[in-house]
């Protein structure tokens, strides 16, 4: 790793907490775009403080109804039965109280009467947020997403003779190195990067979410004229039809699939940024689970589709026209990220 | 964009300024709105800081608490965002304090900046670790995080989850904790040398 100062040092520190001022943050900038060790430094960084996101795995990360009911009904039903000054002396008692890993079976069904009480309070004061619909909410926005890049596409298409957005590439190409600055890798997401770059979408609606991207840092005009892609694949959760010839992707007067959620086979291979090193991925032989895994963005459940004509539908499973499998190429079991499909007609969604 | 972005963010202070002058009024509506729009970056706060339910509920019920209890000397103009967060950190280090005295244990002393070095820790790391694909293993990870965090010292604990997560930036966390800029960024980088130290020594002793 080329060394870097201890001041530049600072400064990526400050930048990666978006503490960097409007000069600071040039200089980052620079440094990433310029300095082998600044972008190594600051993936390493990267790497290993989004491990705290793992601090969120299997909780629930919305406060829950009953606890905010109760931490009100607690407020009001005392303040309304004994005025202000039985308040003030709760208030205290509850400030006084000392924190104990056990409660009494007293203290205890009293808070199930009070909850209880609360619950039909408030019932009509708040509207019951369940996990079930806020995974519908994020499933909506996400469709949503899907829509404004559909929109994209078709006035890209539209300024382009009818052509998908699609850089130089060949067949052959690491289609899964998101965020890689070498010229001779050419990820299938640097296709709709075209799209943020020219301007038909804003970067943040690829984005799922419904997935797990944790603390994304806001790209602005300057690094966005600068990138030839997305940075990396926390910033695109989604799959796009693959591309390995620039010539041949026309947009499709029929509907078929050109985008979805993120493809659930490759997922955890790209999640590991010293893979970017390696020419290939560690080869992946499909197995029965992952024939029918789906996408880990609406929690497996089925995943957003955008099809050529603009809908986005949610499907429950991968197959579509005459059970073509959206995240698999025909006849092709075991994958280094090298892959193609097998016809124009094979709809194959990478990374 | 950036227009529509500023717009928003304006019209997102007004509206607030108007529920704190409401709430200060004694408008149980707007304390409502308040809670509820506050409620859920609180509640991942604490169970991030406490990762014990029970901690985490009544330091979340101690912290609206005082807001209400402290809407009669509110200043109104004051952003609202900060000053819950420094009171949720407060009630947070109370609720470890508690448990403390009362488990006889030293949970989390507090450590103030050491002469480690972020780039030798990033030196360190040669290779990444291997993000784990099945969902056992993706929980055995989660758990060894979170247990790092609960072992580290509050006040590094507390620094590294206000910069990381609620992103609030040097100058406010200076004036949330009452401590220099200075002293915020040496802590905040001795923060993430001990969190990588630690996170390093776990997947590098083949645990994942």
């Amino acid at each position: 790793m080329d060394t870097l100062s201890k001041r530049e040092q600072d400064i990526l520190l400050d930048y990666y907490f978006e503490c960097a001022d409007q000069q600071e943050a040039e200089t980052a900038r620079q440094l990433l775009q310029t300095h082998q060790g600044a972008m190594e430094f600051y993936n390493r960084l990267n790497h290993s403080l989004s491990a705290l996101e793992q601090l969120d795995h299997q909780a629930h990360a919305n406060c829950p109804d009953h606890l905010v009911e109760n931490t009100l009904a607690k407020l009001y039903a005392h303040e309304s039965s004994s005025g202000p000054e039985r308040l003030e002396q709760l208030l205290q008692a509850e400030n006084g109280k000392l924190v104990t890993t056990r409660t009494s079976f007293w203290r205890s069904l009293a808070e199930t009467v009070a909850v209880a009480a609360a619950v039909v309070i408030f019932s009509g004061l708040f509207v019951p947020v369940t996990r079930s619909m806020r995974a519908h909410a994020w499933q909506a926005a996400c469709e949503s997403n899907l829509s404004k890049i559909a929109q994209g596409v078709t006035q890209y298409a539209g300024d382009h003779q009818g052509m998908l957005p699609a850089v130089a590439t060949k067949a052959g190409n690491p289609w899964w190195k998101v965020g890689s600055t070498q010229p001779e890798n050419q990820s299938n997401t640097r296709h709709v990067w075209l799209l943020v770059k020219q301007g038909y979408v804003g970067p943040e609606v690829f984005v799922c979410p419904g997935g797990k991207s944790g603390k994304l840092i806001k790209l602005d005009n300057a690094q966005i004229a600068n990138l030839a892609d997305f940075p990396n694949r926390r910033y695109i959760t989604y799959s796009f039809k693959l591309i390995s010839d620039p010539n041949m992707a026309l947009l499709s007067t029929t509907s078929t699939a050109l985008m979805s959620d993120t493809n659930p086979i490759f997922e955890a291979s790209l999640k590991t940024p010293d893979c970017l090193l390696k020419n290939e991925l560690d080869p992946i032989t499909l197995n029965a689970a992952m024939l029918k895994m789906n996408s880990s963005s609406h929690r497996s459940k089925g995943q957003n589709v955008m099809f050529s004509d603009g809908s986005v539908k949610f499907l429950s499973g991968r197959l579509v026209d005459e059970n073509d499998d959206i995240f698999t190429a025909k006849g092709q079991d075991t994958y280094t990220g090298t892959e193609t499909a097998s016809s124009e007609k094979d709809v194959f969604l990478v990374p | 964009m950036k227009t529509n972005i500023n717009h928003n963010n304006h019209k997102a202070q007004a509206d607030e300024q108007d529920l704190l002058h409401r709430y200060v009024a004694g408008d149980k509506e707007a304390f409502q709105e308040l809670v509820n729009r506050y409620k859920d970056q609180l509640y991942a706060f604490l169970r991030r800081f406490l990762n014990q339910q029970q901690l985490v509920e009544e330091a979340f019920q101690e912290t609206f608490l005082q807001l209400y209890r402290s809407r009669k000397t509110f200043e109104k103009d004051r952003p609202l965002r900060p000053w819950l967060f420094t009171i949720a950190a407060n009630k947070a280090r109370d609720a470890l304090r508690k448990q403390q005295r009362q488990e006889t244990v030293s949970i989390s002393a507090m450590a103030e900046p050491t002469d480690l070095s972020i780039d030798d820790v990033m030196n360190s790391l040669k290779s990444y670790e291997i993000t784990p694909y099945d969902e056992a293993a993706k929980a055995e990870q989660a758990e060894k995080v979170r247990q790092i965090i609960g072992d580290m010292p509050a006040n590094l604990r507390e620094i590294l989850l206000l910069a990381y997560f609620e992103q609030f930036s040097y100058k406010q966390m200076a004036d949330m904790l009452s401590i220099p800029i200075g002293t915020v960024k040496s802590r905040l980088h001795t923060a993430i040398v001990h969190f990588t130290k630690r996170w390093k020594s776990t997947t590098t002793d083949g645990n994942i």
